[in-house]
């Protein structure tokens, strides 16, 4: 996503950054890339993790110590307001790009002053996508500003049911408002593209305004939102981590483990986990990376005391700790018994629980000690 | 408490299990130690009234309480049982509330084949927030099993774990 951005509203140069953070991962002697390769299946735990990866057509064994999920994601593709059928009607990323030096539209062609209609939220907070995008907004008030500084003469519209651009970057909507770009707030359902002999036409409920209007574009911009990776679906399969209810991966705690998975050793950043902006997803990269760092800095690691334990003699290896644990922490080991890898193990106790042979212990949690809690709690007990 | 008059045992067997007006029933309250031991906490230090019978035993899920220690407690005497874990998709181990509701349905089943009353057991989802639905939750269950009146198992006090008299 970040190759169709010139520029970022606050001026910094995104190609030139990309440029210098390829090269230097490229060129890092112990950083290996594999490019086009999917994630086939991983086992292991952290720090001592294997995964297989399908590198054109190939498998390849790649042994790691975490795993960084950043998936990214992309413009979301739509049919409405006449996209791809009349040519006049481009998504807001394609706008950029004829900003960025990109050939320029036909439908501008030698105007000085052209009309260009932006309309905010296509596909997006409604029923079906009902998350905000957090960056079109402000995607659609830069284009604003460059087109402004270009042709000044030009007439800027952005149609939206509301605008935010997130942060202080609402200077830049005051800048906006300042150069004359025109913002028409318009009810969720009052807004409508009709052909008419080739020319399109917006008709629009201006709020402000308490009327009806109709624009006549020259060019009509859809900011169409962000879509997730479309290898999310795949990729939690293997993984065995949720996604969320819009296709995002699921944090483990959105706010004690905000860049974790829920299983251990594995992160997440950027747009693989929500829609957010280049300087936040570089920011919660560097958490990601730290969280990451506190696993790979250390030669052993510790295991919390809360760990299920399986008492092979009791075992049946029935797998259903294998099958139900979130974390796949058990296995069935070579002495054909049910084994709990303790660095995977987060202590939930639902294999104790579930256990049909009660082959497993959670350590601190054991029966005898429970029976003895509870007479203890029935004993003083006030009501005797 | 010790009795001094007569023998302890045989004049506590006597005594028939009624169901006075003020009568407090004991209850044991399973609390996944994320949300449901945070919102007893909270409750707590909010001063929001809940039954005085009630003791609080803190799980790392609900998904942890294992048949045997509801049907356990229930055998020692304890007249309802509880289980309180997260929100449906709240799960810090992700379906681990789930899991406890269906071995709550269970046990129900179980209950009203003998002759306890499923009503003495339930299962309640709640955020750690969620303080005031937590002591309300407890008011009614306790309204429930004072109803249903005191666990017919209910008899004189022998700690298990110090033996066979």
């Amino acid at each position: 996503m970040a190759r169709n951005i010139r520029i970022t509203l606050e001026g910094t140069d995104v190609g030139a950054h990309l440029d210098q953070l390829i090269h230097a991962t490229a060129s890092h002697p112990r950083i290996k890339v594999f490019l086009k390769s999917d994630l086939v299946r991983i086992s292991g735990q952290p720090g001592d993790f294997t995964s297989v990866l399908n590198v054109n057509g190939s498998e390849t064994r790649v042994e790691h110590g975490v795993v960084i999920l950043a998936t990214g994601g992309q413009e979301r593709s739509t049919e409405q307001y006449f996209h791809g059928r009349h040519r006049d009607v481009i998504t807001q990323s394609k706008l950029e790009s004829m900003l960025s030096g990109g050939p320029p539209h036909p439908a501008l062609s030698g105007k000085s002053d052209p009309t260009i209609a932006m309309i905010q939220c296509v596909e997006s907070r409604d029923a079906k996508n009902p998350y905000c995008s957090r960056v079109c907004c402000s995607e659609a008030v830069k284009n604003a500003l460059e087109i402004k500084r270009r042709l000044p003469h030009s007439r800027v519209l952005i149609l939206g049911r509301d605008m935010r651009t997130y942060g202080f970057r609402e200077i830049y909507y005051q800048k906006a408002l300042e150069q004359g770009v025109e913002f028409i707030r318009h009810p969720d359902d009052a807004l409508e593209v009709v052909e008419n002999e080739g020319r399109l036409e917006v008709e629009v409920y201006d709020v402000a305004a308490g009327r009806g209007r109709t624009i006549l574009p020259d060019l009509l911009v859809l900011s169409t939102g962000i879509a997730p990776a479309e290898t999310n679906s795949a990729l939690s399969g293997v993984l065995r981590s949720a996604l969320t209810d819009d296709g995002f991966f699921q944090e483990a705690h959105p706010k004690l483990r905000p860049v974790e998975l829920a299983n251990e050793g594995e992160f997440l950043c950027g747009v693989a986990h929500s829609p957010r902006f280049m300087d936040e997803t570089i920011i919660q990269a560097h958490a990601a990376a730290a969280r990451a760092s506190a696993i790979l800095s250390k030669a052993q690691l510790e295991i919390v005391g809360h760990m299920a334990c399986v008492n092979p003699a009791e075992c049946v290896a029935c797998a259903t700790c294998v099958r139900l644990c979130p974390y796949g922490a058990p296995v069935i080991n070579d002495l054909r018994k049910a084994e709990v890898r303790g660095a995977m193990c987060m202590g939930c106790g639902s294999c104790v629980a579930a256990c049909p042979s009660r082959a497993v212990v959670l350590q601190q949690q054991e029966r005898e000690p429970f029976s003895a809690m509870l007479d203890e709690l029935l004993v003083s007990g006030g009501s005797r | 408490m010790i009795a001094f008059d007569g023998g302890p045992s045989g004049a506590l067997e006597k005594k028939a299990p009624s169901a006075p007006p003020s009568w407090q029933p004991d209850m044991i309250v399973f609390c996944c130690s994320y949300c449901a031991h945070s919102a007893a906490a909270l409750a707590g230090s909010r001063r929001l009234p809940y039954p005085a019978g009630v003791r609080i035993i803190s799980t790392p899920c609900t998904g942890k309480v294992e048949m045997e220690h509801i049907l356990e407690a229930f055998e020692k005497g304890v007249d309802g049982v509880l289980v309180v874990g997260c929100l449906e998709g709240g799960c810090h181990f992700v379906e681990g509330n789930l899991r406890a509701r269906k071995r709550t349905d269970r046990i129900r089943a179980i209950l009203d084949e003998i002759g306890l009353g499923g009503e003495r057991l339930k299962m309640v989802y709640l955020s750690d927030a969620m303080a005031s639905l937590f002591a309300e939750c407890l008011q009614e269950a306790a309204q429930t099993i004072r109803t249903l009146g005191p666990n017919p198992l209910k008899t004189p006090l022998r700690k298990e774990s110090e033996g066979e008299p």
